[in-house]
C-alpha cells in the first residue's frame, strides 16, 4: 500500500514538473537558511579542541576602574586588567577547577633559529601554567611549560606545529633552542594549529607569562595587558564563582587609596563573552537576543507561508479528484494517509536538497560565517572544515519543521474535503 | 478595469490573503534591510579624506634584557636620536615615497585618543581625534588642507601649529571667520597653553563605515618620542607610501634589505602590516553584516518569486477557460498577460500601505537608527521605491512564468475545456 502511494505521488509530482520544483525548492530553501543561521550560532558556540570546555568557561574579557568617589561610571578607564590584579581578583578563587591569567594585545614576536639571518614574525601569546589544564590541546610533541616554569620564568615555549615546521623542517622539536625577538627560548613542546575561530585560545606560540615584562597601566595596578579565563567544575557554579570573585573585589578595592575596580557584569559566559566588544559598554543582552529572536521568526515565517500557499493551491486543484476517490470507495483514512505520505515525499526531495544547499551555503559564505574583525588580524588560519558544523540533529529538526508545515498545509484541505459531501468535492474545480 | 481586477482580487480573497500577509511582512522587512544597506553605502561611498593605497605599517621591538644583544643603560636622549635615524633610514630607502612616525593615528587600527578642544567659552562637544605625528604624515596619507593642498598642512605642523578639521573649526569659530592664525587650547582655564592654528584640512573621515570625522593634528616632537622610547616603543607607528612602482612583494624585500640597518640599540624591526589589508580586516565585520543582509534579501526575494509562482500557478491554470474565451474574444495575449501583472501589482500595492504606516511610525518613535542619516522623508521614500522595485520585479517574474504557458495554449483547446 505505501508502495503504491509513493507510486502516486511520484507520478503527481512529475505531472506538474515546474510546480512541484517550486516547492521542493521552497522547502530546500527553509531547511537551508535554518542550517544557516543555525550553524554562524554553532561557530561561535560549540565547542570544539583546544575550545573543548566553553559551556563550562567564564569570561573577563575587560576591566574598568573608576575613582572612588565618582558616583556613576562616566569617567571610567576601560582596557584589559593588571597581572598583579588578575593573581590577586580572579587566581585566588577558589570555587573554580582553574583560572588562567594570559596576555592580551601582544606584539607578534620575530622568531629565527640560532645561526640564522631571517627572521617571521608570529603570533606570541604570554600565559600562566593554568592555560594549558582550561584549554585542551593536543601535544605532538613534548609537554607544556610547569608552575615550576613560570614562577622561575624560564624562558620555555610551546609552539604550533606550523612554526615547528618553518623553522626547522620537522615536528620533533621539544628540547630545541629557538629565537623569540633575539633572545633564546628553548622549545617545550609542539602542539596543533589552533584555528583562529577559537578567540581565546588562539595564538602561534606561548610562553610562560614572566618571561616579559607587562606593560602596567595606571590606575593602581587595575588596568594593564591580561585577561583571565575561568573553567568551572560545574556550570552550576557560576553564580557562586560570580559571588567569589564579587567577594576579591571589595576586597581588593578596601585596599587602594583612589581607584576602584567594577567589572561591568563579568565574569561572562561564552554567549556573553562572543558579544562583550567594547571594554567600556556591557552588551544589551536582552536586545540581541530579541533582535536574534525577531529575525529568526521572519526568516521562518515568510517561508512557512509559501510552503502552506504552495501546497494549499496544489491541494485545491486535486479536489475534485479526491471527491472521486471516495466516490469509488476510499476511507477518510485511505484519502488522508495518502496525502501525508506525499507531503512526506516532497519534503523527503526538499530536505535532500536543502542538505545540498547547506553544504554549498557552508563553503559560499566561509566568508561571512566564520571571520569577524578580531581575529582577522592574527596570522593564523581557520582550520576548521565548514561542514564539520552541519549537525545531523539541527537538520532533523529543520526537516520536521517543513514536514510538518507541508502536512499541515495539505491535511487542512485534505480534511475539509473528506468532510464534504462527495458530490460537492466532484463538483469542485 | 481596475474595478474589474479588483474585483477578481476579492473573488480570490481566501488565496489571497495568504499572500496579501506575506507581501506586508516581507515588505516591512524588506525595507528596514534595504534602509540599512541604503544608509551604509550611501555613508560608505563618501571620500575618506586619505589615501591607503601602497601604504605599510611598521613596528619597532625592544630587546628584552635577557637577549644576548641586549645594550643596558641607554639614556632617553640616545634613544630617541635612535628613532630619528630609523625615520630617516627608512626615508632614505629608494623604494620609499613618503615616512613618518605617529601615535593612534594610522587608519584602520582601532586605537584612538581624542580629547575635547577649547577656545574661550566654546569647547567641542565630543572628543576630537588626536594625531600626534611627524609632518609626513600628511604625504604619508595624502590628507589635504582644504585648498586641495597637502603641503600647506606639512608646513603647518613643521611650524609648530595644529591642523585642524572643519568640523572642528565649525564647532569653534564663526561663520566666515578664518581659524588659521587664531588659538585654542587642550584645557579650560586662564593659564593653559595656547596653541595656534596652522592650517584647516579637508574632511578626514574615520573610515568607510563610520560618520566621525573631527580631527586635529600636532607636531610629535622629541619630548613626545622621549616617553615613548622605552617599552611602550610598540605603540609607535612607523607609516610608509611606497613608490606605486616598487609595491610588489614589498614586506619581504623591505625586511630583507632593512632589518640589518634598523638595529639600532635594543630595537629591532618588528612585524610590517599593509595598511590596504589592514583596512579589510578591521572592516571585516561591517562588511560581512552588510553582506548578510544582502544575503537575507536575496532569500526573502527568492521566497517570494516562488510563492508568487506557486499562487499564480494554480490561478492560471485554473482560469484557463477564461484566458481562451478573452483570446478568442479579441485580447492578445500580451494583454491578458497585463491583466496578470496588474492584479498582482495592485496586490503589493495594497499591502505597501499599511507597510508604510507601520514604518512611518516606527521612523517617528526612533526605531531605525539615524547615527549616519537623519529619519528623513527622502530616506523613508528612497526605502519604499526600492523595496516596491525589488518586490515588483519578483511579482512580474513569478507571473510571467506559469501565465505565459496558460496563455499560449490555442483559445479553442483552451473553451474546449469549458
Amino acid at each position: 500500500m505505501i508502495q503504491q502511494y509513493f507510486k502516486q505521488a511520484w507520478r503527481l509530482l512529475k505531472e506538474n514538473p515546474v510546480l512541484s520544483a517550486i516547492s521542493i525548492i521552497g522547502t530546500a530553501l527553509a531547511i537551508c537558511m535554518i542550517m544557516v543561521i543555525v550553524m554562524s550560532h554553532q561557530v561561535k558556540n560549540a565547542p570544539y579542541p583546544p575550545e573543548t570546555n566553553r559551556d563550562r568557561m567564564l569570561y573577563v574579557k575587560w576591566m574598568s576602574s573608576r575613582e572612588k568617589k565618582a558616583s556613576s561610571d562616566d569617567r571610567s578607564s576601560n582596557s584589559p586588567m593588571g597581572y598583579d590584579f588578575a593573581k590577586t581578583c580572579f587566581k585566588a578563587l577558589q570555587i573554580p577547577e582553574a583560572v588562567t591569567v594570559v596576555s592580551v594585545f601582544t606584539p607578534p614576536g620575530m622568531v629565527s633559529v640560532p645561526g640564522q639571518n631571517t627572521a617571521e614574525s608570529y603570533d606570541k601569546m604570554l600565559t600562566d601554567e593554568n592555560f594549558w589544564q582550561v584549554f585542551d590541546f593536543t601535544f605532538i610533541d613534548g609537554k607544556p611549560y610547569t608552575k615550576a616554569d613560570v614562577d622561575a620564568g624560564l624562558r620555555k615555549v610551546v609552539v604550533t606545529e606550523k612554526i615547528a615546521r618553518e623553522a626547522f623542517g620537522s615536528t620533533a622539536v621539544s628540547g630545541q633552542r629557538i629565537l623569540i625577538d633575539y633572545t633564546e627560548f628553548t622549545v617545550s613542546g609542539v602542539v596543533r594549529d589552533v584555528s583562529t575561530l577559537a578567540t581565546a585560545a588562539y595564538s602561534q606560540m606561548w610562553v610562560p607569562i614572566t618571561t616579559e615584562t607587562l606593560p602596567e597601566g595606571g590606575s593602581e595596578g587595575i588596568s594593564g595587558a591580561c585577561r583571565v579565563f575561568i573553567l568551572a567544575k560545574n556550570k552550576k557554579d557560576f553564580p557562586a564563582i560570580k559571588e567569589e570573585a564579587e567577594i576579591l573585589r571589595k576586597k581588593f578595592n578596601d585596599g587602594t587609596s583612589t581607584y576602584e575596580a567594577f567589572y561591568r557584569d563579568q565574569p561572562d559566559t561564552h554567549f556573553v563573552y562572543i558579544h562583550r566588544k567594547w571594554a567600556n559598554l556591557a552588551p544589551d543582552m536582552k536586545t540581541i537576543v530579541r533582535q536574534s529572536a525577531i529575525v529568526l521568526v521572519l526568516l521562518l515565517i515568510i517561508p512557512a507561508i509559501n510552503l502552506s500557499g504552495m501546497m494549499n493551491s496544489r491541494m485545491r486543484k486535486r479536489l475534485s479528484e479526491l471527491g472521486v476517490r471516495r466516490a469509488f470507495g476510499a476511507t477518510r483514512k485511505n484519502l488522508l494517509s495518502q496525502v501525508m505520505w506525499e507531503s512526506l515525499l516532497q519534503t523527503l526531495l526538499g530536505g535532500a536538497l536543502g542538505l545540498l544547499f547547506s553544504y554549498v551555503a557552508a563553503y559560499a559564505l566561509k566568508g561571512i560565517i566564520y571571520e569577524n574583525s578580531d581575529m582577522a588580524f592574527r596570522l593564523g588560519d581557520v582550520t576548521l572544515n565548514p561542514a564539520s558544523l552541519l549537525s545531523p540533529a539541527i537538520f532533523l529538526y529543520a526537516l520536521l519543521f517543513c514536514l510538518l508545515l507541508n502536512v499541515l498545509s495539505a491535511f487542512v484541505p485534505a480534511w475539509s474535503v473528506s468532510h464534504k459531501p462527495i458530490v460537492d468535492s466532484i463538483h469542485s474545480k | 478595469m481596475l474595478k474589474h481586477i479588483l474585483t477578481i482580487i476579492k473573488n480570490e480573497r481566501r488565496q489571497n490573503i495568504g499572500l496579501w500577509i506575506e507581501l506586508l511582512i516581507v515588505a516591512i522587512f524588506l525595507w528596514y534591510i534595504v534602509d540599512n544597506v541604503y544608509v551604509t553605502l550611501n555613508n560608505y561611498y563618501k571620500p575618506l579624506g586619505f589615501d591607503t593605497e601602497h601604504t605599510y605599517i611598521m613596528r619597532l621591538g625592544l630587546l628584552n634584557e635577557n637577549s644576548y644583544e641586549y645594550v643596558k643603560d641607554i639614556p632617553e636622549e640616545t634613544a630617541v636620536g635612535y628613532l630619528h635615524t630609523v625615520l630617516e633610514r627608512i626615508r632614505q630607502n629608494p623604494i620609499i615615497e613618503a615616512a613618518s612616525i605617529s601615535l593612534n593615528s594610522s587608519p584602520h587600527i582601532g586605537s584612538n585618543s581624542s580629547s575635547s578642544i577649547y577656545r574661550d567659552t566654546l569647547q567641542t562637544r565630543y572628543g576630537v581625534l588626536n594625531r600626534t605625528v611627524t609632518p609626513d604624515f600628511f604625504r604619508v596619507f595624502r590628507y589635504q588642507s582644504i585648498n586641495g593642498s597637502t603641503d600647506e598642512l606639512v608646513q603647518a605642523l613643521e611650524r609648530n601649529e595644529l591642523v585642524i578639521s572643519p568640523g572642528v573649526a565649525k564647532e569653534l569659530f564663526k561663520a566666515g571667520e578664518s581659524p588659521v592664525g587664531k588659538q585654542v587650547s587642550f584645557s579650560k582655564g586662564d593659564s593653559v597653553e595656547l596653541y595656534r592654528v596652522g592650517a584647516v584640512s579637508d574632511v578626514v573621515r574615520y573610515d568607510n563605515f563610520s560618520s566621525w570625522n573631527t580631527y586635529f593634528a600636532q607636531r610629535m616632537d622629541n619630548d613626545f618620542l622621549g616617553n615613548f622610547s622605552g617599552e611602550w616603543v610598540v605603540g609607535l607607528e612607523f607609516c610608509v607610501r611606497v613608490k606605486p612602482e616598487e609595491d610588489r612583494d614589498f614586506i619581504h624585500r623591505f625586511r630583507l634589505d632593512m632589518t640589518q640597518q634598523l638595529r639600532l640599540g635594543n630595537y629591532y624591526l618588528g612585524e610590517i602590516q599593509s595598511i590596504p589589508v589592514n583596512k579589510k580586516v578591521f572592516q571585516k565585520d561591517d562588511i560581512n553584516n552588510l553582506k548578510m543582509r544582502m544575503f537575507v534579501v536575496i532569500f526573502l526575494l527568492i521566497n517570494i518569486f516562488l510563492g508568487i509562482t506557486g499562487i499564480f500557478w494554480f490561478r492560471t491554470q485554473h482560469r484557463r477557460s477564461e484566458i481562451g474565451l478573452r483570446v478568442s474574444l479579441g485580447d492578445t495575449p500580451k494583454q491578458v498577460l497585463r491583466r496578470y501583472y496588474l492584479e498582482g501589482l495592485l496586490l503589493l500595492t495594497t499591502a505597501m500601505i499599511p507597510a508604510m504606516i507601520v514604518i512611518y511610525i516606527l521612523g517617528r518613535e526612533g526605531v531605525f537608527a539615524t547615527y549616519l542619516m537623519r529619519f528623513t522623508a527622502g530616506r523613508y521614500f528612497i526605502g519604499f521605491i526600492i523595496t516596491y522595485a525589488l518586490l515588483a520585479l519578483m511579482i512580474v517574474l513569478g507571473i510571467r512564468v506559469p501565465a505565459r504557458k496558460a496563455v499560449n495554449v490555442p483559445p479553442a483547446e483552451a473553451l474546449r475545456d469549458e
